[in-house]
């Protein structure tokens, strides 16, 4: 069964709505990444997943020759990898539809999905 | 102890670099990430990794009352995230300073550091 | 989460201590795909075969950091390269028929699974050894192709070991490749019938590959050692072929051993190489001597007095010396005597007379070097006046000897024959 890498991406838009979450919307937005991926789960498709803390990231560049670090985030359009999750799906298509029901879409964000190479 | 992800970014230079690389040389550059991965499995704190597929993948985003799939990837920049590894470090400090001695650099990639806030 | 860690991906092998790769495995899978895949798709077709391997081993490169080396290394890259000179095929192939042409039928084999056993690689390897070294290909184009092709050698490499710029070491390879489309030159094995003619040319190729590694010009010292080592290895490889292991094959494996085996006694601390007369014989490799000479002894069978056979006699005399002074100088000028029958040389001819200098003294060696032929030739040549410089300083004339070491110095050699004639040439201006 091949694995997907699902790489949730915080937007401008969605950074700007979470902004203005009180502390409990924040909370209810946490449960409902934790049920989504419950569901995940009971379906045999949940791998594993994480958020990335969104403060204090750093990027390593190292195709001017010599290192450079900077702060983060990575993109100069200010998205921010916000999480992951890795499932197992039949294809593009089937972890796309996986997808759909993601609460990052619902919040505005955006989820890049790629395949897991295996050996 | 916190968890760290290093996100690897491929760029242009790294794929022209490896391009000119005689077999002898991809060799080497090949025990590099495995000296840098052995480095941190001896300490523990290598904690997995995954390639992801040479593919741009596919991007679902949050635009009206359906999600929309576009083609990949996300990012409007020459980089592809290529894969991550996850490490165990005790500071964001000490985590930047493992990524600095990945080989990934050294072949003109690009590397983010982001801590894990687990869901 | 599940038990088996996710970010391992569909295998253990991340988390697993890693398998050490074999020393020189990729360049030397790399000469072993190429010919493999060569002989599938045609040598013709020789572009392609070495875009899919360096292909394999980007793939190799990008892929094996994640997820460890797979359980065999070979294998997977045979498999990913022929993968991918099947789909630049096909890609081609479906382009043609759009284009209603003619469309190259895909040889079915190609398609198979890459299940080729060792001796049908090694042949494949044989075969593309002859064809590199094919007679309507320029002699220096031979070596960089041998090198390129069978040796895995990158042009970078090659340009680093000779000294070359790496276009010129391209152009070579795209002259030798032209030739190959054009002579229609296939990869198999010569016909019995003219299989040692051309094993001659297979063996010189290797013989200048193994020196340019070996003698002292510039260049980088870490390629020009591999240059030896890949030498040796193809060498190995004819003479444990039938085709191609005879007499002169087994000759030219000790002669390069044995050389060899002076490898780390040839330079001194500061990796300054060191001249015969200074090497310490105590480190000279004695496992190559024993292998250099059981190949020797080998070599001794059929009725063919080689080259190599003579020069593998030299050495063995040589490394088996404890000293200069104990050489046994007269079995080597028998040598040296029956090379200007075979392949005269003005290296050979000085030589010959440092042997009779060595016997008879160094009157009897000055005048076996006046008597020798070609001399105008050999003015400018710095061995010339450095042989005749010594052996003058050795009769007392050391103001006539001073005058050939400046001589061999305004002549221009290496950086340690230069220090190692100014020493000399202090001690006889100081003495006369």
């Amino acid at each position: 069964m091949p694995h997907f890498m699902l790489i949730l991406y915080r937007t401008k838009e969605m950074q700007e709505r979470l902004a203005n979450f009180t502390d409990e919307d924040m909370q209810q937005a946490g449960r409902r990444y934790q049920e989504w991926a419950a569901g995940l789960q009971s379906r045999d498709q949940y791998l594993g997943g994480a958020s990335l803390a969104p403060a204090q990231g750093k990027v390593l560049n190292g195709a001017a020759g010599e290192m450079q670090i900077m702060d983060g985030p990575f993109s100069e359009t200010k998205e921010l990898v916000g999480g992951y999750f890795l499932i197992t799906a039949d294809s593009y298509d089937h972890a796309c539809e996986i997808t759909r029901t993601c609460p990052q879409l619902g919040f505005g964000g955006a989820v890049e999905i790629r395949q897991v190479d295996g050996l | 102890m916190s968890q760290f992800m290093l996100i690897l970014y491929d760029t242009p230079e790294m794929g022209q670099k490896f391009q000119s690389f005689s077999p002898e040389e991809m060799q080497a550059a090949i025990g590099k990430y495995f000296a840098w991965a052995e480095q941190l499995k001896s300490q523990g704190i290598h904690k997995g990794g995954n390639k992801l597929k040479d593919e741009p993948g596919k991007v679902m985003l949050s635009g009206g009352k359906k999600p929309e799939v576009v083609d990949g990837p996300y990012l409007e920049t020459k980089e592809l995230v290529g894969g991550y590894f996850l490490i165990e470090a005790d500071s964001y400090d000490a985590a930047i300073k493992i990524c600095a001695d990945c080989p990934q650099l050294e072949f003109g990639g690009k590397m983010e550091v982001r801590e894990v806030d687990m869901f | 989460m599940n038990s088996a860690n996710p970010h391992s991906g569909q295998d253990t092998a991340a988390t697993q201590s890693v398998p050490r790769l074999v020393e020189h495995l990729f360049r030397h899978e790399s000469g072993r795909l190429v010919a493999n895949l060569a002989r599938t798709i045609g040598l013709s077709r020789l572009d392609l075969a070495e875009e899919a391997v360096q292909d394999a081993m980007i793939q190799a490169l990008r892929r094996w950091p994640f997820h460890g080396v797979p359980q065999n290394p070979a294998a997977w890259l045979a498999q990913v390269a022929r993968n991918r000179a099947i789909d630049v095929l096909r890609r081609k192939a479906n382009f043609e028929q759009k284009k209603e042409e003619f469309a190259h039928p895909l040889r079915p084999e190609i398609a198979q699974p890459a299940e080729v056993c060792e001796d049908a690689l090694a042949d494949d390897q044989l075969a593309m050894i002859f064809a590199c070294c094919h007679p309507q290909i320029p002699r220096d184009a031979q070596v960089a192709l041998t090198l390129k092709t069978v040796g895995g050698f990158s042009v970078d490499e090659i340009a680093r070991a000779f000294f070359a710029a790496p276009t010129a070491i391209a152009q070579r390879l795209v002259r030798a490749k032209r030739r190959i489309k054009e002579n229609g030159i296939a990869l198999v094995l010569p016909d019995a019938d003219e299989r040692s003619a051309r094993l001659d040319t297979v063996l010189r190729v290797l013989y200048l590959v193994f020196n340019e590694g070996y003698t002292a010009h510039a260049g980088d010292r870490l390629i020009r050692r591999d240059l030896c080592a890949e030498a040796i290895r193809l060498v190995s490889l004819l003479s444990t072929r039938k085709e191609t292991n005879e007499p002169k094959t087994q000759a030219l494996l000790a002669l390069l051993l044995l050389q060899a085996s002076r490898f780390p006694g040839r330079e001194d601390e500061s990796g300054e190489l060191l001249l015969l007369d200074d090497q310490d014989r105590q480190r000279w490799d004695q496992e190559l001597i024993r292998r250099g000479m059981f190949h020797l002894a080998e070599s001794a069978t059929g009725d063919e007095l080689s080259e190599y056979h003579l020069q593998a006699g030299l050495a063995s005399l040589h490394v088996s010396a404890a000293s200069v002074a104990e050489v046994d100088w007269r079995t080597v000028l028998w040598h040296y005597d029956r090379l200007m029958e075979i392949s005269p040389s003005p290296v050979v001819a000085l030589n010959r007379v440092v042997a009779i200098s060595m016997i008879d003294g160094p009157a009897a060696g000055l005048t076996a070097l006046e008597e020798m032929p070609h001399q105008e030739a050999l003015r400018d040549y710095y061995l010339l006046a450095s042989t005749k410089g010594d052996l003058l300083r050795r009769l007392g004339r050391a103001k006539e000897a001073a005058s050939e070491f400046q001589r061999a110095i305004d002549a221009g050699c290496s950086e340690p024959e230069i220090r190692f004639l100014q020493r000399r040439l202090a001690e006889c201006q100081q003495a006369s």
